[in-house]
Formats: structure tokens, C-alpha cells, sequence
């Protein structure tokens, strides 16, 4: 029984992404397409290098000056190059492409190379793979022109020469003959010597010895190419040919997500800006599900090359990835705003970065077997609620209610924070069952004394003595000038609650509070008052609402 | 000539369409939404749906703070946070609503949230939002002013969500006409000896279905009206009086049987 084994080299497949606008899209990517047809010119060193199609309609060509190019149209709107920002939008993109595959490799100035063997299967063969990048780049507002080969130098050097045409040769990867070298010598035999990536006196001088394109360059004897260019070249022959390999610096994932848009003319209202809005959250959307993670922070930049910055920030109680929810807040924020004058860049920075949290679904849904209250419908509305109120009223504003572990009343609660929910519960379960004391459904923050000689009567039994009716206000909706006398009744108590006997030495110098609930005669309200028991001080700390 | 028909009342009156004061819970109502049960049986009876209407805005109008405005509120809520059934949200309340008195009459503290909006913009904005959403299920809020454009951006919002809105208003706003599907003018009942529980006299201004009702009294299941005695003045100040408890009080006269003064 002969079995088969495959004998051929694991094949590599490189896809090289060649961004030949890139200087100018790193300006023009977040505008609306009636901007874009405004004539775009790239500087730099006071000559134009870079234009978009507009311009070239126009007749502005690369290397005319400023001048020529506002005397030929005066609509020109002309950018420094910013290699910075390219490299930063290039990076940025490396890490886009990180969906498709891990093995990615930056290659400035404008240029992506992917190692896409492994992922054929995945994305459904090479064509639909490469349509779902090119497709993905133009949404992002990038043009952008693929190519494959079977080594990395191969692939950029089609990829950077075929700035017009679309010269594919398509292969799934294969070869039968199993000879990567073969394969590349055929593909790169056509394109003129001028697009290797090499030096240019290298290319000078082959140009001069008459050497014209590649097919030629390969039939040269490689000894004398290295007496003739160096060791380098022939390093470099070696690996575009396949006869080296050439591993290449990948990339690594990055945890945060930086993106930014700018605008060609100044905003001056904030209410413009939801488009280029939409747009930073749907990438953020995009690159969450991709990598399965979630946020809850949001850094906002509005800022312009003169002023400063005006930085605002979404907080949300949990962790999500829902653009809905990410827009309708980042508005509802931003109309909060109007101390800005004018903006020509919005940026969004993404750093705190968590796993999502996978809810299943409802395996019955839409059949009459499925769950009442749906888990996750339940806490998205939920959520959406409350970070709608943080977001306008402030992170700090809303707070739950807890019991808390004190037998002093003002300490027998506390506020919780929401996103740490930290409620307290009795431990002792056998001590809920005691019956409690009536507590009020309203305390005081502070306790307010009650006015001079209040006079109370015990309802068990007669006052006597001079009663004098002082003036008390309750905080109901009285009018303020009218001053109602109040006469209290009490009726329960005294409820003796000692505060912190344990720290004292002399048991004299302790506070001790007499609480009582007292009844405002005519009135009907009830209400918790107490007294210290050493200088015998009436104070209202509650009311039984 | 036919002898003319008498006219038939009763033919009338089985017709559909047709609505009687005496009969609210008819059910002619095809869009009557079902009302969160107040917990009083007296007050289901009188209001259209049997309890607070969860697609419109109640008032409750009052004057002094403290005859029981939240503990008539507690049987609802405590039904509402032990369902889950949402948030229950407190909107600039005049004090702080005491964890442990809500514990004790059965609220769920984990539904509850309260926020303190700096202005009255924020106030409205927040319960309008409350209302719409279907996560919340009551609203409770004290607006220092409100005007009844804003009662009807509010009753508006309401029809979306599901959640009770209870607005705290003064007694003074009866005057003011009310968009609010419910209003109910609460007085409190002063104490008298002889009653161990608080109680809380209503009279509903507006309903859903219904004209203006007379005062009834809602009774709390309390002992807040439950006196303590003295024993030790009445032992020692006036040995010749009777304990509390035997004293025959008259309800109509102003004084009782020894002369002092009981109200």
C-alpha cells in the first residue's frame, strides 16, 4: 500500500495593499462627497507632490508650485504633507487588517503586506478576500490597489507598479510545479526594472547597462551582479525570487483604538459634526466585534490647529459595543457644549478595553415557547437609561440606596455607586425577624433643631405648665410669610440610641438621643424628633411620609 | 293610527357605546390599560384599571409633608421592586428617602435610584426620558414648579413607557387645571386616642372614567399612631386620674370628659 505524501513546500501567499493616495486621504477621508470635489494639493517643500483627481482635472500636475496651482484654479486648498499623521493612519489600518489575518507588516511609507495563506479557506477563496479589503478600504475612504504573489519584495513591487493597470495573475496559491521561484521570475518578467525596491543609482545603473526590465535583470549571472552592486542587491534578488526566505516584523494587536477626521473648512457649530460622528463610531463598532471586546470610555477631541482642545468624555455604567448607544450619547453630551468656536479635527481615543460579555440568546425566540422577559433585551434598555442620565446630569449624580451596618440612624444608610453596587445586607438572618422600630420613610441630611420651647404634650398623659406655642415650619408647601403655630404631640418612645458609648471613657460625655414620634396636633403628620438626654434639645431628624 | 311605543330605557342602556357614571369598570374600555394595584382595596375600587395608571402621570396633591404621601405609594413599589420589573426612579426628593424604613415596608433596594438635578431643565428632561423608557417603573417626583405644558409633555411620555409617574404638587395647584390622568388631594388625619393606626383622608380630583369622588379614608396597616404612656407622671402628678386607655373620649366636642383641650 503506497501511501502519498505531499512533497511540495508549504506555499506562501503574500497580499500586498498599496495606498497610492494616501498623503492626501489622511486629509480628505472624513468629508462628505461634495467637498471631495474640491481640488486637493499636497506640499511639500513649496512644490506640489501629491494631488487628488480634482486637481488633476484642473491641470495642476506634481512638481508645479503653489502659485501655478492657485493661477490654474483658486479653489485650491493645499495641505503640508504630514508623514506623521500618515504613519499614525497607516498603523492604524495594520491594525484594521488584523481581522483578516495576525501576520501583518507595515511597509512605509504606503504600503501593507498580509500573509494571507492561512486564511483562504476562512474568507472564501482569494477573490472574495480581496474584495472584502478593497471594499473595506473604500468605505474608510481609502483607494487602494492588492496584489499577490508568493513572496512578500514580489507582491510590493506589483503592487506599487501597477498604479493604473490591474494585472493579476490569479493563483490560489498552489503550484503544482512546486517552484515558487519559477512562479515569481514569470510574474515580474513584464515590469520595468525601475519598480524593484532598491536604490535608485542601482536602477541608474542598470537602466544605463540597458537593462530595462526584469526578465533581463533575472538572466544576469548573479556572481557578477554582486562584484558589480553588492552584497545587497543580491540579498535582495534572492529574496524577491523566493530563493531566500525573508521573514518579515509583524505586527502586534494593539489594545487601544486612536481615529481621527479632518475637516477641510472650519466648523463652527457643533451640529454638523454627528456625519463625521457616525462614522469614527461605526470603525470603533467594527474594530470591538472584530477583536470581542467592549468599552465603557469614550475620550472625545475637538480641537483645531490654533486653540487648544476641547476634550468631553462618555462614561457608561457597563462595558458595551452598541453604536446606538455610543451615538445617542456622544449627542446628547455634545449638545451640552457650546463653548467651542471653531474645529477642523475630531478625534476618538479608545483605551479601556474589556472582554465582551457573550449573553445567549433565547434558543426558542419567536416561538410561543420563548422566555417572558428576555435577559439581554432587559439589560440593554436598562442600561441605556441610566447612562443617559450620567451622561447629562454628571458620572457621580445618580446613586442607589443601601442599608448600612450602624445602629446611629444617620449611619444606617448609605448612597451606592452604581457601576460597583455594593448593597449591604443583614448577615444574621435570624435578626430580620425581630420586629424594628418604625423608622421614618424621610431623614433630614442634618437634624434641625426645633425652635426654642416647643411644647409638647404626651399623649399618654396631660401637660402641665405654660405651653408656649412657637412657630415651626415643616418644609411642606406652606407660603413662607404665613407662620403656622404647631403644637406636637407625642406618641411613641423614647427610643434610647446611644452613639459610640465604646469611645468615651466618662459615660457623661456620650451622646445619647431620646428619639420619639411625635404627631403635629390639627395637622396629621408624623414625624421622628429626638432629644439629647444631657442638655434636653428638641430636633426634628425625620418624617414619616 | 299606531299606537305610539313607550320609550324603552332599558333598550337604551344595553347599548354599546353607551357609558354610566355608576358603572367605571364597564367594560366598554377596549384600550384600558391595566393599573398597578395600589394595595388598598377602597382606593382600587375608585380608580379605572384598579390601581395607579401606568400609561399617565398621577398627582398627588398635599400640604404638609409627613400624613403619609410615600408610605400610600409603598405597597406598589414594594410589588414593583420585588418583580424587578425596573427602575424606580426618585427625582430631587425634599429629604433623603431612609433605606431602612423602605426595607421595612418591602421595597427591593436594588431597583431604586435617585438623582438630584441641579435645575429644573434637567428635572423634566430626566423624567420625560423615565417615562419613555420600558426599563423603569415608577417615577417619583417633587418639581418645584411645574406649568401644565410641561404635566402634558410628561403625560405624553408616559403612554410610551410602562412605568407609574407620581408627581408631589402642592394643595394650591388644585386650582390649576391639569393635563394628569390622576389627581388626589391627600389630607392627613390627626391622631385620636383610640386609634392605633395612622390613617390618610383622600379625595380624588380628577380620574380616568370617573367624576370627583368625596373624602374617603385609606387606613395604613401601622401602629404609628400608638402611644406610649407615661407611667411615670401619671403615677406620681395625678394619682386620682384614670390610665389613658379608659378615658371616654367624645369626638364632637373640642374638650374631653376633664377638660382639656383634645385637639
Amino acid at each position: 500500500m503506497v501511501t502519498h505524501y505531499d512533497n511540495t513546500a508549504p506555499q506562501t501567499l503574500w497580499l500586498s495593499i498599496y495606498l497610492p493616495m494616501l498623503p492626501v486621504e489622511v486629509f480628505t477621508r472624513g468629508l462628505k462627497p461634495e467637498d471631495t470635489s474640491r481640488p486637493i494639493v499636497i506640499l511639500a517643500q513649496r512644490k506640489v507632490r501629491f494631488l487628488n483627481p480634482a486637481a488633476h482635472a484642473r491641470g495642476i500636475n506634481i512638481g508645479s508650485s503653489l502659485d501655478t496651482a492657485f493661477t490654474l484654479s483658486s479653489q485650491v486648498v493645499s495641505f503640508e504633507r504630514n508623514e506623521q499623521k500618515e504613519f499614525s493612519t497607516l498603523s492604524h489600518l495594520a491594525q484594521w487588517t488584523y481581522q483578516f489575518t495576525p501576520n501583518v507588516s507595515i511597509r512605509a511609507p504606503d504600503c501593507l503586506l498580509l500573509d494571507i495563506s492561512g486564511c483562504l479557506k476562512l474568507f472564501g477563496g482569494l477573490e472574495n478576500l480581496k474584495s472584502r479589503i478593497q471594499q473595506g478600504l473604500t468605505k474608510q475612504g481609502y483607494e487602494s490597489v492588492l496584489t499577490t504573489n508568493m513572496t512578500p519584495m514580489a507582491a510590493l513591487c506589483l503592487a506599487t507598479s501597477n498604479r493604473k493597470q490591474q494585472v493579476e495573475k490569479d493563483n490560489t496559491g498552489t503550484d503544482e510545479n512546486g517552484s515558487c521561484v519559477a512562479y515569481v521570475t514569470k510574474s515580474l518578467e513584464s515590469l520595468p526594472v525601475d519598480c524593484l525596491q532598491v536604490d535608485k543609482k542601482i536602477i541608474e545603473s542598470l537602466q544605463q547597462m540597458g537593462i530595462a526590465d526584469c526578465k533581463a535583470l533575472f538572466a544576469l549571472p548573479q556572481s557578477g551582479l554582486n562584484r558589480r552592486f553588492g552584497i545587497y542587491f543580491v540579498d535582495y534578488l534572492q529574496r524577491l525570487l523566493g530563493e531566500k526566505p525573508d521573514p518579515q516584523k509583524f505586527i502586534n494587536p494593539e489594545p487601544k483604538f486612536v481615529n481621527d477626521v479632518t475637516f477641510l473648512a472650519d466648523i463652527n457649530n457643533t451640529a454638523s459634526l454627528r456625519f463625521p460622528i457616525n462614522r469614527l463610531i461605526s470603525e470603533l463598532a467594527e474594530f470591538l466585534t472584530a477583536r470581542q471586546l467592549a468599552t465603557n470610555h469614550l475620550s472625545w477631541s475637538l480641537s483645531h490647529r490654533s486653540h487648544g482642545d476641547r476634550n468631553f468624555n462618555i462614561l457608561l455604567a457597563n462595558p458595551v459595543n452598541e453604536h446606538d448607544m455610543f451615538m445617542s450619547l456622544t449627542l446628547l453630551k455634545l449638545e451640552q457644549i457650546n463653548d467651542v468656536k471653531e474645529i477642523d479635527n475630531l478625534s476618538l481615543a479608545v483605551n479601556n478595553l474589556f472582554p465582551a460579555v457573550n449573553i445567549s440568546g433565547d434558543l426558542f425566540h419567536g416561538t410561543p415557547f420563548q422566555q417572558n422577559n428576555s435577559v439581554k433585551g432587559q439589560q440593554q434598555q436598562t442600561d441605556m437609561l441610566l447612562n443617559k442620565l450620567r451622561t447629562r446630569l454628571g458620572p457621580g449624580s445618580c446613586y442607589g440606596l443601601s442599608a448600612a451596618n450602624d445602629h446611629r440612624p444617620e449611619k444606617a444608610w448609605k448612597p451606592v455607586r452604581l457601576d460597583q453596587k455594593d448593597y449591604w445586607q443583614p448577615d444574621q438572618i435570624g435578626m430580620t425577624s425581630i420586629p424594628q422600630p418604625a423608622r421614618p420613610m424621610m431623614l433630614l441630611s442634618q437634624p434641625k433643631p426645633l425652635p426654642g420651647t416647643c411644647s409638647f404634650s404626651s399623649a399618654g398623659n396631660v401637660t402641665g405648665g405654660a405651653s408656649v406655642k412657637t412657630p415651626f415650619q415643616l418644609s411642606s408647601f406652606h407660603s413662607p410669610t404665613r407662620k403656622a403655630k404647631h403644637q406636637l404631640t407625642l406618641l411613641k418612645g423614647p427610643e434610647r440610641i446611644d452613639f459610640g458609648w465604646w469611645d468615651e471613657d466618662d459615660l457623661s460625655k456620650v451622646i445619647t438621643r431620646d428619639y420619639y414620634v411625635a404627631t403635629i396636633n390639627n395637622q396629621g403628620s408624623l414625624l421622628w424628633i429626638f432629644q439629647y438626654s444631657n442638655d434636653k434639645r428638641w430636633y426634628l431628624h425625620g418624617i414619616f411620609s | 293610527m299606531a299606537q305610539k311605543q313607550p320609550y324603552d330605557l332599558d333598550k337604551t342602556l344595553q347599548k354599546a357605546g353607551m357609558w354610566r357614571a355608576s358603572h367605571m369598570h364597564a367594560g366598554f374600555q377596549p384600550e384600558q390599560k391595566q393599573g398597578t394595584p395600589t394595595g388598598f382595596n377602597i382606593l382600587d375600587e375608585q380608580l379605572s384599571g384598579s390601581g395607579w395608571p401606568t400609561d399617565g402621570i398621577t398627582e398627588l396633591l398635599y400640604e404638609h409633608a409627613g400624613i403619609g404621601e410615600i408610605r400610600l405609594l409603598a405597597p406598589a413599589l414594594a410589588n414593583l421592586s420585588q418583580q424587578k420589573a425596573g427602575w424606580i426612579l426618585w427625582i430631587s426628593p425634599p429629604y433623603i428617602p431612609y433605606a431602612p424604613a423602605l426595607i421595612a415596608a418591602g421595597i427591593d433596594l436594588t431597583s431604586i435610584l435617585v438623582i438630584n438635578p441641579k435645575n429644573q431643565t434637567d428635572s423634566l428632561w430626566a423624567m420625560e426620558q423615565a417615562l419613555a423608557s420600558t426599563s423603569c417603573c415608577a417615577v417619583l417626583a417633587w418639581p418645584k414648579n411645574i406649568n401644565d405644558k410641561q404635566v402634558r409633555r410628561l403625560q405624553v411620555a408616559s403612554k410610551s413607557g410602562k412605568s407609574l409617574g407620581i408627581l408631589f404638587r402642592s394643595i394650591q395647584s388644585v386650582k390649576q387645571a391639569s393635563p394628569a390622568e390622576l389627581r388626589i388631594e391627600l389630607t392627613g388625619n390627626s391622631y385620636s386616642p383610640l386609634v392605633e393606626h395612622s390613617s390618610l383622608d383622600m379625595k380624588i380630583v380628577k380620574r380616568r372614567g370617573g367624576w370627583p369622588t368625596e373624602k374617603f379614608t385609606i387606613d395604613f396597616d401601622d401602629k404609628l399612631h400608638q402611644i406610649t404612656p407615661d407611667f411615670s407622671e401619671m403615677a406620681f402628678r395625678n394619682p386620682h386620674k384614670p390610665a389613658p386607655d379608659l378615658v371616654f373620649v367624645d369626638r364632637q366636642s373640642s374638650q374631653d370628659r376633664y377638660g382639656y383641650p383634645l385637639r
